[in-house]
């Protein structure tokens, strides 16, 4: 059940995440911890049948979905020592929180709606991640700190990077934010009006056709595809006509069977 | 073997060396591998029994590094082994690096709107007679295009603006050169030896409108024109404008479509001391497609069907082309592997009829008449992998 949408406000303040001590009741492995709540949190269980109201100390575990009231916030603190500030009126889902080895960590969070302060702990490993999805956005660091945030009634995915970079994936292109930059994307595309985007052209690179439908990439992206696509037709056209190379490539026959007889 | 195995071991010293740079913040790697393989109903005329087939082993690699937030740069090449029967050379086992194409994509601000810079070197890391070689064992790249690339030393160039138009769209409008260096594709049976393929100019104008749910609409207009090829410094011909438009709806978690038309305008034709004459007809006729697809989540479907239309020439002109059809379907299937890679799987069938061929009369010779339809089956199947670096 969704709360009522309020404006977004993107929170800046620089603090440091990195080497933030952990609280004194230790977390196990893959849990996460509210070092602070502040009015009403709610955690729905991962099969969604059980609702708990969550408590300063409280843990909480893959799966489970975090819900702020209008007038509430908390500060979740993660096993490797990342905080996430969930600010009011929003509803979060922590997808992944795993740790396959003692170098990696995978920690992916689903945002419905709301507002959300990162401050994430270096990775320390090319097989860990950090992401928060929203809005078919894919937000992910490296080590650093922003703010995210999802409006689903103007389909916007904000964000907001305080320190380090942020890449964020949206259908199949990778944007890159750095300190002060902001980002805005209206249904998984880049606002035109954002001041830093940087799209590296897709699966295939930029220097190579690409056959799908050409969505997604906003219209200068688009025009790379074009030009491109263009580029290679006519190039084979140029090769393959008689005058040029092409007189060979008609000189082919198709064998014909004999007409049957009638006895 | 050597120069073949130092090629690529430079191309991915170039890929590492970007890698590795202090600068890099984030990117890509993608490698590839692809089967293809054709048949069709064309005779051997050789003498043997053998149809025109040919089957292709590729190996693609590409990536792409974001120096900073407005600027990246990107490389791609492949590797590949080709396998050929047709009628002028018999059997072939052509094995290569194709070539490279590097370059670097700049976003920045021109007119107080958003632009883009795009400038890419082709390479001439392939061999520049492997297209020779295999044209007559190919599909017709008026159906298929060719996957081998060795066309020598090339400059091009795009630079782009998009202009916001209401919510959620925007305007792109481009223009883009594409410089031909020298190309030496000789080989016995090519006429042509010294070959400079024409330049060409592009122009586009495209309009995206993105909706919820991923959801956008793009069409799209463009145009280009060709400068002379050139054998020796001599014109040879000029291939006559394109026109191109489509229109393309895209639901990355249902329906979507491509729909679009290309025209090619008549050309030119040099005579032995580079005289121009216009072509009576354009040599290419009218190209018609629609590409659609349907997603199942990780899986998609996607389809092709495309018609050629024949040129204007009379069939007993040696320019005369009868145009076709072709229709395809393909599923792929995208795994994630972790956060940071995934392996796309892939498949496809094409079936291509190019019409009103020559044939065979049941002597063994050829009639003249033009009363047969070329028909082509192609395979393939292929596996990506990606990986954010």
């Amino acid at each position: 059940m969704m709360k009522r949408l309020f404006p977004i406000v993107l929170c800046s303040a620089l603090v440091s995440g990195f080497g933030t001590a952990m609280a004194a009741t230790p977390a196990k492995t893959t849990q996460g911890l509210f070092t602070s709540v502040n009015g009403k949190v709610q955690v729905t269980s991962a099969s969604g049948k059980k609702t708990r109201t969550a408590q300063k100390d409280s843990t909480v575990v893959e799966g489970e979905r975090i819900v702020t009231d209008k007038d509430s916030q908390a500060t979740l603190q993660l096993f490797d020592g990342s905080q996430v500030d969930i600010k009011p009126s929003t509803d979060l889902a922590l997808t992944k929180m795993q740790k396959p080895s003692s170098q990696d960590k995978v920690l992916q969070f689903k945002l419905f709606v709301g507002n959300l302060l990162a401050k994430v702990k270096k990775l320390a490993s090319s097989k860990s991640s950090f992401e928060i999805e929203a809005g078919g956005v894919v937000c992910g660091v490296r080590g650093t700190q922003y703010s995210y945030s999802y409006d689903p009634t103007s389909h916007n995915v904000t964000v907001h990077v305080d320190d380090g970079t942020v890449y964020l994936n949206s259908n199949g292109h990778t944007y890159l934010f750095t300190a002060g930059q902001t980002g805005i994307f209206t249904n998984g595309m880049p606002n035109p009006k954002n001041p830093g985007q940087s799209p590296n052209g897709g699966k295939q690179g930029n220097g190579s056709q690409d056959n799908g439908n050409g969505g997604g990439k906003g219209s200068l992206g688009d025009l790379n595809q074009q030009f491109r696509s263009g580029l290679a037709i006519n190039g084979d056209n140029n090769f393959t006509n008689p005058s040029v190379g092409g007189s060979l490539h008609i000189n082919v026959h198709v064998n014909v069977s004999p007409p049957e007889t009638v006895p | 073997m050597k120069t073949i195995r130092s090629k690529a071991l430079g191309l991915l010293s170039l890929f590492l060396g970007a890698g590795f740079a202090p600068a890099v913040q984030a990117g890509q790697l993608t490698l590839g591998a692809e089967y293809r393989a054709w048949t069709s109903n064309y005779v051997d005329l050789s003498g043997n029994s053998n149809v025109i087939s040919g089957s292709e082993i590729w190996a693609p690699l590409s990536a792409n590094f974001n120096i900073d937030r407005d600027f990246s740069v990107y490389g791609q090449t492949e590797f590949g082994n080709g396998n050929y029967v047709d009628t002028i050379l018999g059997n072939q086992n052509l094995t290569n690096l194709s070539d490279t194409v590097i370059g670097g994509e700049l976003h920045f601000k021109s007119f107080s709107t958003p632009a883009i810079l795009n400038v890419g070197l082709n390479l001439p890391t392939g061999d520049p007679t492997w297209e020779a070689k295999q044209i007559s064992a190919s599909i017709p790249t008026e159906f298929v295009d060719s996957q081998y690339r060795g066309r020598g030393f090339g400059i091009s160039a795009l630079y782009g603006l998009s202009f916001p138009a209401g919510d959620g769209g925007e305007f792109g409008a481009g223009v883009g050169y594409m410089y031909s260096g020298a190309f030496n594709p000789s080989y016995a049976n090519l006429p042509l030896s010294n070959l400079k393929l024409g330049d060409s100019v592009f122009v586009a104008l495209n309009h995206v409108q993105s909706y919820s749910g991923n959801q956008s609409e793009v069409i799209r207009l463009s145009a280009y024109y060709s400068l002379p090829t050139l054998n020796s410094g001599t014109n040879v011909y000029q291939l006559g404008t394109n026109l191109n438009a489509s229109y393309s709806w895209v639901n990355p978690k249902d329906f979507s479509f491509e729909l679009g038309a290309q025209y090619w305008m008549a050309g030119q034709i040099a005579d032995a001391n580079g005289n121009w004459s216009p072509e009576a007809h354009a040599f290419y006729g009218p190209r018609l497609y629609l590409n659609p697809s349907y997603s199942f989540g990780d899986l998609s479907i996607g389809g092709t069907l495309k018609f050629v239309l024949p040129n204007n020439y009379d069939q007993s002109n040696a320019s005369y082309d009868g145009g076709g059809f072709l229709g395809g379907l393909g599923p792929s299937y995208l795994m994630k592997l972790d956060s940071s890679s995934d392996l796309k799987i892939s498949a496809g069938y094409d079936y291509v009829a190019w019409l009103n061929v020559p044939s065979l009369g049941s002597n063994g010779n050829s009639s003249g008449a033009r009363d047969a339809n070329a028909i082509f089956n192609l395979w393939t199947f292929g596996a990506t992998y990606e990986m954010k670096l």
